[in-house]
């Protein structure tokens, strides 16, 4: 009895020791006081670089006010992505959320922003909006006293007059310039009414196209060059503003100059860009935000003009010009920016910098996979190029539950815990956990065959909140026309999987219905284990199949050799969709890249990082399919992979791989032939 | 202090899978493989139910039944058809693989858009403790995390109490007789076949209510949440029976308890501070290697001369 108490007590102790040993190693995230984080919103109408420099320039200036977001604020980025409607949805989620305040950029967002805000009347910042007091917000030119005492702001005019002087400065013979301008944007009209007064002053005929919706924009620019301008101009339109590229383009076809109000469609081919530096107008808001966040009331702030001007000019298009243009030495001194032929641009003149806080991003996985492996590659090269530099300012934390499912809520929970920006759950069983167990962290997927069938989300773009990432379905369809194509007399093909992985068995049954609308059918044997792959394979032959399809199913993956030498054998072909089977005998491979699908993760996670929120960023289908091709096993099998597959499901990126390996496995010799094709030659 | 509350609630919900290994394992003395089938039973017969909107309780009891019958399967192909112990649960547990494919349909289920106990206990917190985080010990913690702790851990109580009544009834009592030496218990005029099929039902039944809470706990159940949970089982109660010294019922009992608790905490720790993630398993294996000894050593510290032995029951 008193034994037994001890025990009992000794357990006790035990138990007790490691909840300490937990909690000792969790002190410092104690917190005595409720947490002092004050959430701010900053919306964006859409991903516009003047927009995202606006929104950099606000972020760093709060930051060097002693403001870090994930430190003493909890930043949450949203955009529209150029939707009226979704624009509508995101503006009322952030008035319902607990954010303390919420800076927008552009006019659509200051709009819908001040409509949603009505009630809750949190202080609203805005900035890069042409006309404030045109916008219908209830800022009044005239009687600065009467507007809502939460809003503050500035607006950036653009410099349309000084725009039009530097034309006519450059061109003293300029007579008629077009502009194609959206009638439904405020900012749009007050820009071309300047500019009417200006042509007018300058003795310059406006040749004015208005459009209603983006659809309309090629046509009206090709009317306008129909018209005999002699230029045209771009003012601050958002509408227009997204398909200048395209009209620049045309202009230049037709030997026309294109002078732009945003600096940076100087990059994009206009002649000349006169504008606010938008990076600035974000610092001057973000300054403005810190002193609200300080607490000075909003409506103490006058809402003033600011324009940073930059001046950005491309020489390198004069040649394409019809007329002569001549850009003045002072004036090309004065410009912030000279894209020559020598020097053509595509390096943005600012890079931001993230330098200042290390980011720590989470890792985790099913069990150790060359297919994760490469994942991850893709990942961190995606983020280095996004400018987050493992070493330099970003760290990753990489855990794997080692095949054990019940070990994976609980690393997802310790990462929960781990105070990491972002935690990027690879395969569907961690991207399962994660989404019973994260509740504070922003959750990135990748690796995943079909996020909506493991629970994140209705559809790509409703989806829980706190969830992003990228879906990858393996190219199903090419699968069969490469078998088809491959043998078109073949009546059955057979194929092994685990029926406990949920991607091999919906893989399993799109192949099966796809092959028996081409009238063959899919004979199909389970395994539990990689020790039945041997047998199940020798079970498939022994049925009178044809060929061997395996899905990128982990368990026949894991044992590949057995099947292929089955395979090999029995002198039929073996279809894999996981790339890497063509180095274990695989005869022909088609499969995503798992490299890419990790590196469009990276894009999403570092839109994350920067402070976006994932609630709006739609999921994404990303599946770079690739084929690989082993020559050699072909030939043996007497076999010709069609150069041209079945119309119905055309082969994109044919790419040819080549194992040496393999071949000298059959002691074959490579033609040179196949050799000289082959876009990539495995070392033997 | 989240993983702290999640370790000791999955410790909690995973001590019914070391209540019922303790059952077969150490009253019955039969190594009952068909533990890994059972659980993902009773996650896939609960998932399945409560996805046609059947309420959780109901669905969980209904997953427990589903357990209660794997162990009655193990218990008939051992006793009637003569069929080895070891294999009769190895063909139970084989069994239930497809059978489980077949409840669920597919091989994992989503449960984060429907009703379960851990919305219940959602629910439970917002009327408890409002919706905002509470101070605990200074740190900052979702009411949440705390009910379900609690709920856990009064459902195991709950247990644990009815498990100590039934075993001091007259068929508990003959049970446990029979575990320890069923030729006396035949020579009494006891039929000791149908006393093991009922424990083994007894035993899996509470494995399998074990899947069926994990399942809600984490959102999904999947077919393949089962692997190696027999042997994770059997090392927590081999910890609790060798911490509790004692064969008397109500140690063993928290004795499994504790084990089960103990264990995860273990694993918890060896995460904290997972070096490579290769090595996870070695270091969880290094501490339930420590956790063994350790009493040992401290009791020869200490001076006492009493032998024990590790982890082997007396009557085993």
């Amino acid at each position: 009895m008193l034994k037994g108490l001890q025990g009992i007590g000794a357990g006790l102790f035990l138990i007790g020791l490691c909840c300490v040993i937990l909690l000792l190693s969790d002190w410092h995230r104690r917190q005595g006081p409720p947490p002092e984080k004050r959430t701010v919103s900053i919306f964006l109408f859409s991903d516009r670089d003047l927009l995202e420099e606006s929104a950099q320039g606000c972020i760093d200036r709060l930051t060097a006010r002693g403001l870090r977001p994930g430190r003493e604020l909890i930043l949450r980025r949203y955009s529209a992505n150029a939707d009226m409607s979704m624009a509508n949805s995101v503006a009322k989620t952030i008035a319902e959320s607990d954010s303390a305040m919420v800076i927008t950029f552009s006019t659509p967002a200051l709009q819908v922003m001040a409509a949603a805000n009505r009630h809750r009347k949190m202080p609203h910042l805005f900035g890069t909006v042409t006309d404030p007091f045109q916008s219908g917000v209830g800022l009044s030119r005239a009687n600065p006293a009467a507007r809502p005492a939460w809003l503050a702001g500035i607006g950036t005019f653009q410099p349309v007059k000084e725009v039009f002087h530097l034309a006519r400065q450059i061109r003293p013979e300029l007579r008629r310039v077009g502009v194609v301008w959206c009638t439904s944007e405020t900012c749009s009209e007050a820009c071309t009414v300047l500019a009417r007064e200006v042509c007018e002053e300058l003795g310059i005929t406006l040749v004015e196209m208005p459009v209603v919706t983006s659809s309309e924009i090629t046509d009206a620019t090709r009317a306008l060059l129909a018209r005999n301008v002699e230029a045209i101009w771009i003012g601050g339109d958002n509408i227009v503003e997204l398909a200048t590229p395209g009209i620049i383009e045309m202009a230049l076809q037709a030997g026309i100059p294109v002078f732009a109000n945003a600096p940076i469609h100087a990059e994009n081919g206009a002649l000349l860009g006169l504008g606010a530096d938008y990076y600035q107008v974000g610092a001057a808001v973000g300054d403005l935000a810190a002193d609200v966040l300080e607490g000075r009331a909003p409506a103490s702030i006058p809402v003033d003009n600011v324009v940073p001007e930059r001046l950005f000019v491309n020489t390198a298009i004069l040649p394409r010009l019809r007329d002569n243009w001549t850009i003045p030495a002072p004036l090309l001194a004065s410009a912030a920016y000279v894209i020559s032929a020598t020097n053509t641009g595509a390096a943005t003149p600012r890079t931001t910098t993230d330098a200042a806080i290390a980011r720590r991003v989470g890792i985790f996985y099913y069990g150790p996979d060359p297919m994760i492996d490469r994942g991850i590659e893709g990942y961190k090269q995606g983020l280095a190029d996004e400018g987050f530099v493992e070493g330099k300012n970003i760290e990753f934390l990489i855990r794997h539950a080692q095949g054990d499912a019940s070990q994976i809520p609980q690393i997802a929970r310790q990462f929960d815990e781990a105070d990491l920006d972002v935690i990027t759950p690879m395969t569907t069983p961690c991207l399962m956990a994660a989404l019973g167990a994260v509740r504070k962290t922003p959750v990135v997927f990748t690796l995943v065959y079909d996020p909506v069938g493991a629970g994140a989300g209705a559809d790509f773009t409703n989806h829980l909140p706190g969830v992003t990432g990228i879906g990858s379905f393996p190219p199903l369809a090419d699968t069969v026309a490469i078998m088809t194509n491959l043998l078109p007399a073949a009546k059955k093909i057979g194929t092994i999987y685990n029926p406990s992985e949920a991607n091999s068995s919906k893989a399993v049954k799109r192949v099966a219905a796809m092959l028996k609308e081409c009238g063959m059918d899919l004979e199909m044997v389970t395994v539990a284990s990689s020790a039945e792959l041997h047998t199940a394979a020798l079970a498939l032959v022994q049925r009178g199949c044809e060929a061997i399809w395996i899905t990128g199913d982990n368990t026949a993956v894991a044992g590949f050799a057995a099947i292929h030498a089955v395979a090999r054998d029995a002198r039929i072909p073996l279809i894999s969709n996981d790339l890497d089977m063509i180095n274990e005998g695989a005869t022909v491979a088609v499969g995503f890249n798992p490299w890419h699908s990790g590196e469009a993760a990276a894009r999403l996670t570092a839109r994350v990082l920067r402070g976006e929120s994932p609630d709006f960023i739609p999921f994404q289908q990303v599946s770079v399919k690739k084929v690989a091709v082993n020559e050699a096993d072909l030939q043996r099998l007497r076999l010709t992979m069609p150069t041209q597959t079945t119309p119905n499901a055309p082969v994109s990126r044919t790419r040819l791989l080549v194992a040496p390996t393999t071949a000298a496995a059959y002691g074959l010799d490579l033609p040179p032939a196949v050799l000289n094709r082959a876009e990539r030659v495995e070392a033997p | 202090m989240n993983l702290l509350l999640g370790s000791l609630t999955i410790g909690f919900i995973l001590s019914l899978l070391g209540l019922g290994i303790y059952i077969s394992f150490w009253i019955f003395s039969f190594p009952d493989m068909t533990a890994d089938g059972s659980i993902v039973v009773g996650a896939a017969v609960a998932a399945r139910l409560m996805l046609a909107g059947v309420a959780p309780l109901p669905a969980t009891l209904a997953g427990m039944l589903a357990g209660a019958l794997a162990g009655m399967v193990t218990g008939i192909i051992h006793t009637v058809f003569k069929v080895n112990n070891l294999l009769a649960g190895i063909l139970t547990m084989t069994a239930l693989y497809s059978i489980n494919l077949h409840i669920m349909g597919r091989s994992n289920l989503p449960l984060l858009n429907i009703r379960t106990l851990s919305k219940d206990a959602a629910a439970i917190a917002q009327r408890l403790f409002g919706s905002a985080d509470i101070n605990l010990l200074g740190w900052q913690v979702n009411p949440l995390d705390i009910t379900q702790l609690l709920l856990a851990g009064g459902a195991v109580m709950l247990v644990a109490l009815v498990l100590y009544a039934f075993f001091r009834t007259q068929l508990g009592m003959a049970m446990r007789a029979t575990g320890d030496n069923d030729q006396m218990i035949r020579a009494l005029g006891g039929n000791t076949n149908l006393l093991k099929i009922l424990g083994l039902a007894l035993s899996n039944a509470l494995i399998a209510l074990s899947g069926a809470l994990l399942a809600q706990y984490q959102g999904f159940a999947d077919v393949q949440m089962g692997i190696g949970m027999l042997v994770w089982g059997l090392a927590s109660v081999i910890i609790g029976m060798a911490l509790a010294r004692s064969n008397r019922l109500g140690f063993a009992l928290s004795g499994a308890i504790i084990g089960s608790i103990l264990f995860r905490l273990l694993v918890a720790i060896a995460l904290r501070w997972g070096l490579n993630p290769n090595d996870l398993k070695l270091v969880t294996a290094l501490f339930v290697f420590a956790t063994l000894v350790l009493p040992g050593v401290l009791a020869k510290l200490t001076g006492r001369k009493k032998k024990y032995q590790t982890g082997v029951p007396h009557h085993a």
